[in-house]
């Protein structure tokens, strides 16, 4: 067995020689990190600064089991509940064992070489009270490079709120591995400083009749790649992939997804909802694989992207791959303004232009918040996103 | 006694190209006027002025509801004021449920009316019972606004903001067209059941079939941008028989 160290010695080779991924990349067209990122990190401080109050950053949900890190580094944790343990990850190499293609991985080899904190959650029954990761920098100069493996068991099920905040640079690898019949309700919600880099990679691998549920909502960040790798081990599996894009100013935010349907009988649904004002960029990349005996999938795709300003910019990258006959795939998608005659409709009522606006583009993005309806503390997260939404529309009108 | 809504001499173009070209009309408090025209007359033009939409530049003339000049108002203003425009086409918005859009827009109103704003139980409690007259159930006020909404739905949709706005003056544009009679009976009756002596309606129509149903006091003529003819439900008859032909020729000659 490759020991740790060893498998990080690697990771800092492949990094010093292959640097950031840039335009060459495919897959990195659109966000080429190498002329935006420096190419070495002085090592970070490891002192915490006492009095972080991270409070009203987090997802707010008062019986959320609470994990924070703070500039990468794990502060307190509650007393876990029954079914929940964590482990240090490098006492689990094995875990960490990388494939060929995961060494040319930007996104493995520049955590693995940098990695602060790396854990691993095994959940082994229905959880019923939420958990909440939250990460934060405490300053630009600030980095958090954290790897964190989740094992459901069989029939385990998890709500999990991850949220990111602060400035800096934060890069995170989450696996994903869960088992038959397990059940994995995932919200990723972004809401960091303009200056802030996040590079989120969250790779999912499902076994039979497996379920992941996940809502990504990014309300701001300076930087962002926020992406989703699912593999369908077995029959029955199902992934749902919702995400809400708010970005202004000057911001850059890349929404990846890849779907990996390995098995037959196996679905996926994918929709993106995205608003762009200023001199944003927003980038959607989803690719949909089907592979050759993987019968009777059904995935379907779709993104839609409403610009608020002339100097937004969106880039769709929509892909399906399809190697199997029998399959039932779509995608979609479409880039528009505000409705007009919505507009005038809604203010003929007495509503205010200002009001009118937000009240369309909360209906343009209710969808996404509506698949939180079955997370656990769904109605607390509805409420308390879409404050955030109003929040940030009525800064950018 | 002066008029609820006086539209004196008025001139609108759209992208340059003149439409309405010198429209007079009043209505008093308790009033229904139909306007009746050939396609092509002016009446959307008419109906969206009133209402404030971009695009609709007036370029003389007047409108007064109350006293008060709406020319220069916003559309939400104008709602504010009084004025009440049932759209041909009502808008599908997707994400908003109905009772949100109503809630939000009553309370809009009745701020901007300086009256106090409804809290959540006495608003369901009001509204829940005008859409009983209506004919509308629950789960229509749970739906996202007109999504999904059959063409009678979305017009007895329309007659409901009416009744919890509680306009001055109503305007109708077109509210037959895409119903069946049996739809058309509804929407009447709940237009019917909102007449009283203090708002004006103004019913604009292609067709004499709606009046039947909506009795109107009195019934213009619009051709080529201008009122024509204005006379007693009589007319709308007699154009029944005639057809437009006579009063299109006037204009153009």
């Amino acid at each position: 067995m490759t020991s740790f160290n060893h498998m990080q010695q690697e990771a800092k080779e492949v990094f010093a020689s292959n640097g950031w991924p840039n335009k060459r990349n495919e897959d990195w067209h659109y966000t080429d990190l190498s002329a935006r990122l420096p190419s070495s990190f002085q090592n970070q401080s490891l002192e915490l600064s006492e009095d972080v109050s991270v409070d009203n950053l987090t997802c707010d949900v008062e019986e959320a089991l609470q994990l924070d890190f703070i500039n990468g580094l794990l502060t307190e944790v509650e007393e876990l509940p029954d079914g929940v343990e964590i482990s240090a990850l490098i006492d689990h190499p094995e875990l960490v064992q990388q494939s060929d293609e995961d060494v040319t991985d930007p996104l493995l080899y520049a955590n693995l070489a940098h990695l602060e904190t790396g854990i691993v959650i095994d959940v082994s029954q229905v959880i019923e009270e939420p958990m909440e990761i939250h990460f934060h920098n405490t300053s630009a100069e600030e980095v958090s490079f954290v790897r964190i493996i989740f094992r459901l068991a069989e029939g385990a099920s998890l709500t999990l709120l991850e949220s990111h905040s602060g400035w800096g640079h934060t890069q995170l690898v989450s696996d994903v591995y869960q088992h038959e019949d397990s059940m994995l309700r995932h919200l990723r919600l972004h809401q960091a400083e303009d200056t802030q880099v996040s590079l989120l990679l969250n790779r999912v691998s499902l076994d039979a009749r497996a379920q992941y549920h996940n809502v990504a909502i990014s309300l701001s960040g300076g930087l962002g790649r926020l992406e989703t790798r699912v593999t369908f081990n077995a029959p029955g599996s199902h992934a749902g992939l919702a995400t809400a894009l708010l970005s202004g100013g000057k911001q850059h935010i890349d929404i990846t997804t890849r779907l990996n349907h390995l098995s037959a009988d196996t679905t996926s649904d994918t929709v993106a909802r995205t608003i762009l004002d200023d001199e944003a960029c927003g980038i959607f990349q989803g690719k949909v694989i089907v592979h050759e005996d993987a019968q009777r999938v059904e995935a379907t795709q779709k993104s839609d992207a409403l610009m608020l300003s002339a100097d937004a910019m969106m880039n769709v990258k929509p892909e399906l791959e399809i190697y199997a006959d029998d399959v039932a795939c779509a995608h979609g998608s479409a880039i528009g303004e505000i409705d007009h005659e919505a507009l005038f409709f809604l203010r003929s009522r007495g509503i205010g232009e200002e009001a009118a606006r937000i009240m369309l583009v909360e209906g343009f993005v209710s969808e996404i918040l509506g698949r939180l309806d079955d997370f656990a503390a769904g109605a607390v997260l509805q409420e308390n996103l879409l404050k955030r939404v109003a929040t940030f529309l009525k800064k950018s009108a | 006694m002066s008029a609820l809504l006086e539209i004196k001499n008025l001139h609108v173009s759209v992208a340059d190209t003149e439409i309405l070209k010198g429209l007079s009309l009043s209505v008093s408090a308790g009033e229904v006027h139909a306007i009746m025209g050939p396609n092509g007359s002016g009446k959307s033009t008419l109906s969206y002025v009133l209402a404030g939409r971009d695009g609709y530049e007036i370029t003389d003339g007047d409108i007064i509801l109350n006293g008060v000049s709406l020319k220069d108002m916003n559309p939400e203003d104008r709602s504010i004021a009084g004025l009440f425009l049932a759209f041909q086409y009502p808008l599908e918005i997707p994400g908003v449920t109905n009772m949100t859009f109503l809630k939000t827009s009553v309370n809009a109103v009745r701020r901007g009316r300086g009256e106090e704003e409804m809290d959540a139980a006495s608003f369901l409690r009001f509204v829940r019972e005008k859409a009983k007259a209506l004919r509308l159930d629950d789960d229509m006020l749970k739906r996202p606004l007109n999504v999904g909404f059959s063409g009678g739905e979305k017009k007895r949709n329309e007659i409901l903001q009416m009744s919890v706005l509680e306009p001055l003056m109503a305007i109708l544009d077109e509210t037959d067209s895409g119903l069946d009679i049996d739809a058309l009976k509804t929407v009447a009756e709940g237009v019917n059941a909102l007449r009283d002596a203090q708002r004006g309606m103004l019913v604009i129509t292609h067709y004499q079939r709606l009046l039947d149903y909506i009795k109107p006091d009195i019934v213009h003529i619009l051709a080529g941008g201008q009122i024509v003819k204005t006379g007693s439900p009589e007319l709308a008859l007699e154009l029944e028989k005639s057809g437009y032909a006579d009063y299109v020729g006037e204009v153009v000659a």
